[in-house]
């Protein structure tokens, strides 16, 4: 209900979304045995970052905190987790309702309230003052963002590298989308067909396909409705054109969407495609080394 | 006919219509953020400049700390020359209590500026083993009741097993393996041995001190309220002897029992044993360089586990 790639009329128009439905591309063993490696190395990097950074750690003002408590360690380790789990939905999430962000940033924060409840001196009788210790040291939270920044990265890099040089056709729909918005609010269509050929191919698509899901149009045609202009308005999905006319209507359709398609695919990867490629990667390399050189520094120390 | 069931069948279907609200046709307002190439590079540079500066400040910080590490595991005792970890046995059984005094002469290169803190460090001891960090009991530390301890601390809660005999004070397994070396610096001058003094107090968390753990009472004459229990197996006193100079720091209160009983994470670990004070020349603005002396009385054993000591 809240997770929406793109809109109905959008999937209306680009029947192909289905085929990966229908082909089971989504969710097969192929993809459940890499989400499960992706799990292992991210509960590595997970552990071993906060180990490596905590190791022979001490606070930096308040010497008596020990940071290498196994508490401590412990509360480093599940902040990141939550943490990195949380960003990884958002990212994932490509349709952020009000309720996406209650959800999300929500569950962020019941979670440090939790802790707080669990380590303050009334609840937690072993745990106490945990958290308001930790969280007092700037290399807790360092090692957290650390290791959140290590887990992201790779995932936003290869997400990125696929929609740029592999787009699938709900990538190139959703830039349409967008650039259709922005398009309409700024009335200048030049990285779009004219606007007459959309016209004309959504309202004969849409009477293609709506004749396979609606309930005939036989009232339709005795009533006249489908005589009337409806040029002007686009929204009205019945009584576009009549049974007739829509076998030969959805042939041109057809070809109209696929253009569509690739003028979408065009639209998106405006900049010349190499250079993007060797920019993506030069940074990627940039800052993945760079993340290893902190990483590097707070092992040794 | 036709004409007739598809007017009845459009009233019925337009009463089940759903509603065109914006919830229930998926139209709710929403941001749709998408990958692009102007939203990722910039993000990827910003990230690799942000992370340039805090490596550096990390560098430059670590680089500043100054630390001197001895390992003193097999030092020669002063009488003889066999080691002090010969002469009290591998592990506590064979020790029972014994101690050696073994002196280690270091040089500082350059002066450590205050303040300086004194640690000690083991490896290869796991207290982060389930049992071991099981073996408590945080009532007894509290200092409710003193004759009733948790079943946790089995085999280490009572004189006679299955909860027969006394109990001990405190029990379980933590606090029976408490670390016991002490250690004693003095600075060499040429001729006079000045005692580097050190404060005994403000080394472990002060929520632990004030919430978690207390003495039963009567507070002022712990001998009396410690009625009824034993000292650990491993102790070579019992527990309100542990800083009898001082009352704050004495019984369940003393901060080398706290330091001790939250269980470090790793099997290498280090703790706080002492803060230097900085109160006497020559040592106000820290540890000038020169010879030191650590007169250290031995008595923790650690060869039974290949482990080693370091004084820090």
């Amino acid at each position: 209900l809240y997770l929406q790639d793109v809109t109905d009329q959008m999937s209306l128009r680009y029947p192909r979304l289905y085929i990966p439905g229908h082909l089971n591309l989504f969710f097969n063993k192929k993809v459940f045995i890499q989400s499960v490696l992706k799990g292992i190395l991210s509960s590595v990097v997970l552990f071993f970052v906060p180990y490596g950074a905590l190791r022979n750690a001490v606070h930096a003002t308040d010497r008596h905190v020990d940071l290498t408590s196994h508490q401590a360690l412990g509360f480093v380790v599940s902040t990141t987790l939550i943490l990195a789990v949380n960003l990884q939905i958002a990212f994932d999430t490509s349709y952020w309702t009000g309720f996406n962000h209650f959800v999300i940033w929500g569950s962020i924060s019941f979670y440090f309230g939790f802790q707080f409840l669990l380590y303050s001196d009334f609840i937690g009788a072993a745990y106490t003052g945990v958290a308001r210790a930790t969280i007092g040291s700037a290399i807790t939270w360092f090692t957290i963002i650390v290791t959140v920044v290590v887990l992201m990265l790779p995932i936003v890099a290869y997400r990125f590298f696929y929609i740029d040089t592999r787009p699938t056709l709900s990538d190139r729909v959703r830039l349409k989308q967008r650039y259709s918005r922005l398009s309409k609010s700024r009335t200048s269509e030049h990285a779009l067909r004219p606007s007459s050929a959309l016209r004309r191919s959504r309202r004969s698509l849409r009477s293609g396909y709506a004749f396979a899901h609606q309930e005939g149009f036989g009232r339709l045609i005795t009533s006249g409705a489908n005589m009337r202009k409806t040029e002007s308005n686009p929204t009205l999905r019945r009584g576009n054109a009549g049974a007739a006319a829509a076998g030969a209507k959805s042939e041109s359709a057809i070809q109209s969407q696929q253009r569509e398609a690739a003028a979408a695919a065009a639209a998106g990867v405006a900049m010349p495609k190499v250079i993007n490629d060797l920019m993506s990667f030069y940074v990627l390399g940039i800052s993945i080394g760079e993340v290893l050189v902190s990483v590097l520094v707070l092992t040794v120390n | 006919m036709y004409y007739n069931n598809i007017r009845f069948l459009s009233a019925d279907t337009e009463a089940r219509k759903p509603s065109d609200s914006n919830f229930k046709q998926q139209r709710l307002p929403a941001w749709q953020p998408i990958l692009t190439a102007g939203t990722v590079l910039p993000m990827f540079f910003v990230i690799g400049i942000l992370f340039i500066p805090i490596g550096i400040g990390l560098l430059v910080t670590s680089n500043n700390v100054v630390e001197h590490i001895e390992d003193y595991t097999d030092c020669n005792s002063e009488s003889g020359n066999r080691t002090c970890a010969d002469i009290i046995g591998p592990d506590m059984v064979s020790s029972n209590g014994s101690t050696c005094i073994c002196r280690i002469r270091f040089k500082l290169a350059i002066e450590m500026p205050a303040p300086v803190y004194i640690y000690y460090g083991l490896t290869n001891f796991y207290q982060n083993h389930r049992r071991y960090v099981k073996s408590r009991d945080d009532n007894q530390l509290l200092g409710k009741d003193v004759t009733k301890v948790s079943k946790d601390c089995a085999p280490f809660d009572t004189t006679e097993p299955d909860g027969q005999g006394t109990p001990y004070a405190p029990c379980g397994a933590i606090a029976n393996s408490m670390f016991s070396d002490s250690f004693d610096l003095f600075f060499e001058n040429e001729e006079n041995h000045t005692n580097v003094k050190v404060d005994n107090t403000g080394i472990a968390w002060p929520t632990d001190k004030n919430a978690k753990f207390d003495n039963p009472e009567p507070k002022n004459d712990l001998p009396t309220a410690f009625m009824g229990t034993v000292k650990p197996l491993y102790w070579s006193q019992p527990v309100y002897e542990l800083d009898a100079k001082n009352p704050a720091n004495n019984g369940y209160k003393n901060e080398d029992l706290i330091v001790w009983m939250r269980t470090a994470a790793l099997p290498n670990f280090r703790k706080l044993h002492r803060r230097v004070k900085h109160t006497d020349s020559p040592f106000q603005k820290g540890l000038p360089s020169g010879d030191y002396t650590v007169r250290i009385q031995y008595s923790y054993p650690v060869k039974s586990f290949q482990g080693t000591k370091t004084f820090i």
